[in-house]
């Protein structure tokens, strides 16, 4: 019965990654200029343009086709794993994907974990010493962090660790020590959502029945707030962790740009720029496949954590 | 009501704040479009307070001038959304159905953009511009609304008095905007002011990464 739920979401999520597809594929289809002209303009950027040699690459390149044919095309090569080559380097755009996933992907993970951390411990302080200095100090952390822009951050950072104590490389890609500064910003600017969500719902948990019955049977404060409550309140946090996830990849793309890391967010930048439209394509494909993969997580492990979500499905059923 | 009137005393104040410094700023500071060389790059001082730029303009006259742009783009943009998610919201929640499977699928759709990078992209597809900054922030910002709109509508109107005024032969484009609307605003206007903040920041990345760009794009002229 539980398999027919997922098989039926899995279902959902090719659905919405087909559109997607065709929401990509039919901005960049139906944005201003000629592709084949775009290709001879970045080739050649000073050359006056030959009207036969525009024809003649938009016929090798196919762009005379309908619509449809070309979305196909591009679908189908995606299937196969061909996601174009890029005007800029002549690389394929999934090798300039992979090459550069890794450094974003562990910026990403090591970011939301830092948020996780920091949000939970400063959120349980919070709730455990309310309305206490300490709890007026968190809460002047979290606006003070919700107001500030992460570039901004970022910078200060940059010149307080790099410039002016010379701790961390302020540049470049060489191992852990340079994802310090960025997962540093980035952690702590997407903690502060975490932190209110995380006092929010414990304040809401902790006057709740099953909290006064724990205490009635006598369990230690701490045994309640690690095997009651925290679980309760996993579910928000997981869904908030996720949006994050999806909102840290547009952040990481300032934050890439400023310590110069060798990631997807900043090659995409760079894409933009020179307006290389299958990296463009391709790229914004991949962010979209990702969070659709990443909401799926969450969206299954309501189903692993928690025994109601269960419950509704199988009763639907 | 003693609170009450600490709202309204707090809320005078910095509507009163606000409103002077928007409307006023372009006259306060009409003097931090001067440029005066001589003092070009300078670090805060009492007549700087912020500095300034390297053509010797005053930034913090400039920073207020920039804050009436930003404030007022960021209201026109969620006025749009919230207008475009109220009404994607509150008909997909209201009448159910194949009506909203439709509109989960779209809102999935959208919601799968990371919003800075879609938002940029859109940028470089059009050009840049307000106006396209308006659009390219309204088309991934409505969504937060439209989702929260449609669960509140979809509890709303299970309850007894909307159930009573369908009874009694209520329309239900009346009942939609006579009775769950007016409902729906309680949590909305959190969210509202929320978003504005949200929609500040989320336009001066923008604004960064235009800046890298034009400044690359003079680097390869």
């Amino acid at each position: 019965m539980r398999a027919q739920a997922i098989i039926k979401k899995l279902c959902m999520t090719l659905v919405t990654a087909l559109l997607v597809a065709l929401l990509c594929f039919s901005v960049m289809f139906y944005s201003p200029g000629n592709p084949a002209e775009k290709l001879l303009r970045y080739k050649d950027p000073t050359g006056g343009l030959n009207q036969k040699t525009v024809e003649m690459y938009a016929e090798k390149l196919g762009t005379n086709e309908t619509f449809f044919a070309q979305f196909g095309d591009w679908l189908s090569g995606i299937l196969k794993g061909d996601f174009g080559t890029s005007f800029k380097t002549g690389l394929p755009v999934l090798h300039e994907f992979t090459t550069r996933a890794g450094c974003t992907i562990s910026l990403m993970l090591l970011s939301t974990l830092l948020a996780l951390v920091v949000g939970l411990a400063l959120g349980i302080l919070s709730t455990l010493y309310h309305n206490n200095i300490l709890d007026k100090v968190i809460r002047f952390f979290v606006v003070f962090n919700m107001s500030v822009p992460s570039f901004w951050l970022a910078l200060l950072f940059l010149w307080i660790f790099s410039v002016q104590l010379h701790l961390l490389p302020s540049f470049g890609f060489n191992g852990f020590s340079s994802l310090i500064l960025p997962v540093a910003v980035l952690g702590l600017s997407y903690s502060s959502t975490i932190i209110r969500m995380t006092k929010s719902c414990l304040m809401d948990n902790l006057s709740s029945a099953y909290v006064v019955t724990a205490r009635a049977k006598g369990l230690s404060e701490s045994s309640i707030m690690i095997r009651h409550v925290l679980i309760n309140i996993a579910l928000p946090i997981i869904t908030l962790c996720g949006t994050n996830m999806t909102s840290l990849l547009g952040g990481s793309v300032i934050i890439e740009n400023i310590y110069g890391l060798p990631g997807l967010g900043n090659y995409l930048i760079m894409a933009i720029m020179v307006k290389d439209f299958p990296v463009i394509l391709g790229f914004v494909f991949l962010f979209a496949l990702f969070i659709i993969l990443i909401n799926l997580l969450v969206d299954l492990t309501y189903t692993l954590i928690d025994p109601r979500v269960r419950m509704a499905i199988n009763e639907k059923q | 009501m003693k609170n009450n009137k600490h709202i309204i005393i707090a809320l005078t104040v910095l509507t009163a704040i606000l409103l002077l410094f928007v409307i006023a700023s372009p006259y306060l500071f009409s003097a931090s479009y001067d440029l005066d060389m001589k003092n070009a790059l300078q670090v805060p001082s009492s007549s700087h307070l912020f500095g300034s730029d390297n053509l010797g303009r005053d930034l913090f006259g400039r920073s207020f001038i920039g804050l009436r742009l930003s404030m007022a783009l960021a209201l026109v943009i969620q006025i749009i959304c919230l207008f475009v998610g109220a009404i994607l919201g509150a008909i997909s929640g209201y009448y159910g159905g194949v009506i909203d499977k439709a509109y989960i699928i779209i809102q999935d759709v959208v919601m799968s953009f990371p919003s800075l990078i879609a938002s940029l992209c859109l940028i470089a597809m059009l050009g840049p511009g307000i106006y396209t900054l308006i659009i390219a922030l309204s088309c991934t910002n409505w969504v937060t609304y439209a989702r929260l709109i449609r669960s509140e509508v979809v509890s709303l109107k299970e309850l007894d008095y909307i159930q009573g005024a369908r009874a009694i032969g209520a329309s239900s484009g009346y009942v939609l905007f006579r009775h769950i609307l007016p409902n729906v605003l309680r949590p909305l206007i959190p969210l509202f002011t929320l978003m504005i903040g949200h929609t500040v920041m989320a336009i001066s990345g923008l604004g960064f990464w235009v800046l890298v760009y034009s400044r690359q794009q003079r680097k390869s002229v």
